[in-house]
């Protein structure tokens, strides 16, 4: 290991702060929302293909895979807001692609949970995903 | 007269570690290590001082991940904070500048 100088402390210091502060307020990675556009075509799918049991699995992983992250930063009064932003847009994304499955069932379409995910997927690239990256910017105070 | 620089503290190794805690509620091991750039026995050696210094707090996580975590305990907090204090001021007598009165933790508050 190299001896320490005062000035290289210090500068090392704000070098890993700066990475800690990074990994903690980084939005979700492309792949996790792909992912998740992902889980919600197949809980669509698994609906029309009766394999409902599909479905509590794909949440359980999900929850799972939102907490793979390095460093957790103290929340702020605005980050738990935007917290409850995209935490509402995604429960609103699920609610929304179960009435338009049903919606879909009632007219008589072929596919309605896949028809019903693929809204849900929509809210999610374009509200939960955007909400997120708000949150997480806002984790850096 | 500055008080003598905390050599437990003034390492790479546990320097760089209770950096990436200052800023942090957690972090999780793999964070440490591939960041750092070290082994896991290394880290363990570390965050094991560390952890019997009071200085932070290791959390082994028993769900489906089993990871483990480490956060920088408030005593841990103020010896940091004390410590690059200290560290600013030997710089600033170091250019010649006037040191104004210490103020706890004031890297902390920069480089963000």
């Amino acid at each position: 290991m190299p001896e320490l100088d005062p000035q290289g402390a210090l500068t090392e210091v704000r070098r890993r702060r700066a990475q800690a502060l990074d990994e903690g307020s980084a939005p979700w990675p492309r792949r996790f929302v792909a992912a998740l556009v992902l889980a919600c075509l197949t809980i669509g799918a698994a609906r029309d293909a009766d394999m409902n049991w599909l479905v509590p699995w794909m949440v359980i992983l999900l929850g799972l895979a939102s907490q793979l992250r390095g460093v957790r930063l103290p929340r702020t009064g605005r980050s738990r807001r935007w917290a409850v932003a995209w935490g509402a847009a995604l429960i609103g994304a699920g609610w929304l692609g179960v009435v338009v499955m049903h919606l879909a069932r009632t007219a008589d379409w072929p596919l309605p949970g896949t028809i019903g995910g693929v809204v849900a997927a929509l809210v999610v690239v374009f509200g939960v995903g955007p909400l997120q990256a708000r949150e997480a910017r806002s984790l850096r105070g | 007269m500055t008080r003598p620089l905390d050599d437990f503290l003034h390492t790479p190794a546990r320097l760089s570690v209770m950096s990436l805690l200052a800023p942090a509620e957690w972090v999780t091991f793999a964070f440490l290590r591939d960041t750092i750039g070290t082994s896991d026995s290394a880290l363990s050696k570390q965050l094991s001082a560390l952890e019997t210094a009071g200085y932070v707090e290791v959390r082994k996580d028993r769900s489906a991940h089993r990871s483990t975590s480490a956060r920088m305990t408030p005593g841990g907090r103020a010896a940091f904070d004390a410590y690059l204090t200290d560290l600013e001021e030997l710089v600033a007598r170091a250019r010649g500048t006037a040191t104004p009165a210490p103020r706890a933790g004031a890297a902390s508050h920069e480089g963000g």
